[in-house]
């Protein structure tokens, strides 16, 4: 009798939080734009370790890279081996900050390029998972970022902001399968909307809004400013494939964008909104 | 940790749990991302949290899944509890037949990992197409099979570093 009670306790609690899981996935699933005061609390707490192990992460793989890369010099010249031996770390090192001076001055570049006001930012942590596209990023409403700012780096467009803190906020990546911006090609200046496909690559879903859009492999495509979010002629990327689909009616394309979203580290977060279109 | 013959360290399931949570949260959404861009994400709560399901350990398993998966969906705000709720599921279906596995060879529990981990994004996936997202069905099985052999991999070495090297016992329930 007592068994059974017990087993009848444990199956009760199993679905109690089984219950409470898919109530708190099913409130969190929208758009949301205030996070709670344990999630602030737990993100206040873990942005400076988790930026502290991201930089470490980078560092080691910058400095990896750069071993890498010298081995084929070292290949090459065998008789200048031990001298090699020698500066490869000082080399390594420095390719890591070099590729980090370039990646900041192109930031640089882009920043002054802007009308409306813009603020730098790093990546601090991402999402953990396969299936979704999110990182938080080191600036939060302390330095005036709200949800549904744009946010773009050297390369293109990276995401829009989604839920803040007062030193975080959660960058929504244009790849993960909840965004979407409309978007225009640049030849045929056909109009269509652009969505993640949520791969955890680069590839982009390209839906034409019009009835007999041309678009071929290789156009460019850029946001066309017109879903309030993204400022125009920025640019998303390159188409690389299109399905026409059946009967030529529904014609869906798939672009492959200019950022690495896997290797996203400096960003710039526009915070006048469509004002901060390029001049 | 206790003490083991005075020569060795012995781990226990608190110790381990901790470890994994704490290691799990830094590794999981900061080390790895930046060490290694663009590769499937390495699981390492979800390491720990089987191994110790495996072992026995149930009310630590438990615990790991819950927490761990919790705090990893609170750091990013989004979908909270879906995380919890995959480890949760999974290690309920891995402590339901840990008595009839064979705990002291590598084989076993290595299955055992790729199916949890495989479950553990199917039910993942699952929730988000449930919500309206859509992936694409190619990239979704690659996806799947990579980073079910990768983190079974890492639960593998998991569960021989606590169970074969630092002396984490398998829990035996007798009133269960």
């Amino acid at each position: 009798m007592r068994r059974i009670s017990g087993t009848v306790r444990a199956f009760m609690a199993i679905f109690a939080v089984i219950i409470v899981l898919s109530v708190a996935i099913a409130a969190t699933t929208g758009n949301r734009t205030n996070l709670t005061l344990p999630e602030k609390l737990i993100r206040g707490i873990f942005s400076p370790v988790g930026h502290f192990f991201w930089n470490i992460g980078r560092e080691v793989s910058d400095f990896f890279g750069g071993l890498f890369h010298l081995s084929s010099i070292v290949e090459e010249n065998r008789g200048l081996k031990e001298e090699v031996e020698a500066l490869r770390s000082d080399v390594a090192r420095l390719s890591g900050l070099e590729s980090e001076n370039r990646r900041l001055s192109d930031l640089l570049a882009l920043k002054k390029s802007f009308k409306g006001r813009t603020l730098a930012a790093n990546v601090v942590y991402r999402d953990s998972g396969n299936w979704l596209g999110t990182v938080v990023i080191d600036r939060g409403t302390e330095d005036g970022v709200k949800p549904g700012m744009a946010v773009i780096n050297s390369l293109g467009i990276v995401g829009r902001i989604v839920t803040t803190t007062g030193s975080t906020a959660s960058v929504l990546l244009a790849n993960d399968p909840r965004n979407a911006m409309g978007a225009v090609t640049v030849r045929s200046r056909d109009f269509a909307i652009v969505e993640g496909v949520g791969d955890g690559t680069g590839v982009l879903r390209l839906k034409p809004l019009g009835a007999d859009p041309d678009i071929v492999p290789g156009d460019l495509v850029v946001t066309s400013g017109l879903g309030g979010i993204y400022p125009a002629d920025h640019i998303i990327g390159e188409v690389v494939d299109v399905d026409e689909g059946a009967y030529g009616m529904a014609k869906v394309a798939y672009v492959r964008s200019s950022v690495d979203f896997s290797r996203i580290e400096e960003v710039l977060v526009l915070l006048d909104g469509q004002r901060g279109a390029a001049k | 940790m206790k003490p083991q013959d005075g020569s060795s360290l012995k781990v226990g399931p608190g110790a381990t749990s901790a470890v994994g949570m704490v290691l799990g949260l830094v590794a999981q959404a900061a080390f790895f991302p930046g060490l290694l861009p663009g590769f499937p994400s390495l699981d390492v709560i979800g390491a720990f949290t089987v191994a110790l399901a495996i072992l026995g350990h149930r009310r630590h398993a438990l615990f790991l899944a819950l927490f761990g998966g919790l705090t990893l969906d609170a750091l990013t705000g989004q979908f909270i509890g879906l995380t919890a709720l995959c480890y949760f599921i999974a290690v309920l279906i891995v402590i339901s037949i840990q008595k009839n596995l064979v705990k002291e060879a590598l084989t076993t529990p290595a299955v055992v990992m790729i199916a949890a981990f495989m479950l553990k994004e199917l039910i993942y996936l699952f929730v988000l197409v449930s919500s309206g997202l859509v992936f694409m069905p190619a990239r979704v099985m690659s996806q799947l099979a990579v980073s079910s052999i990768l983190n079974a991999c890492l639960g593998t070495g998991v569960y021989w570093a606590l169970h074969m090297k630092m002396g984490l016992q398998v829990h035996v329930d007798r009133e269960f």
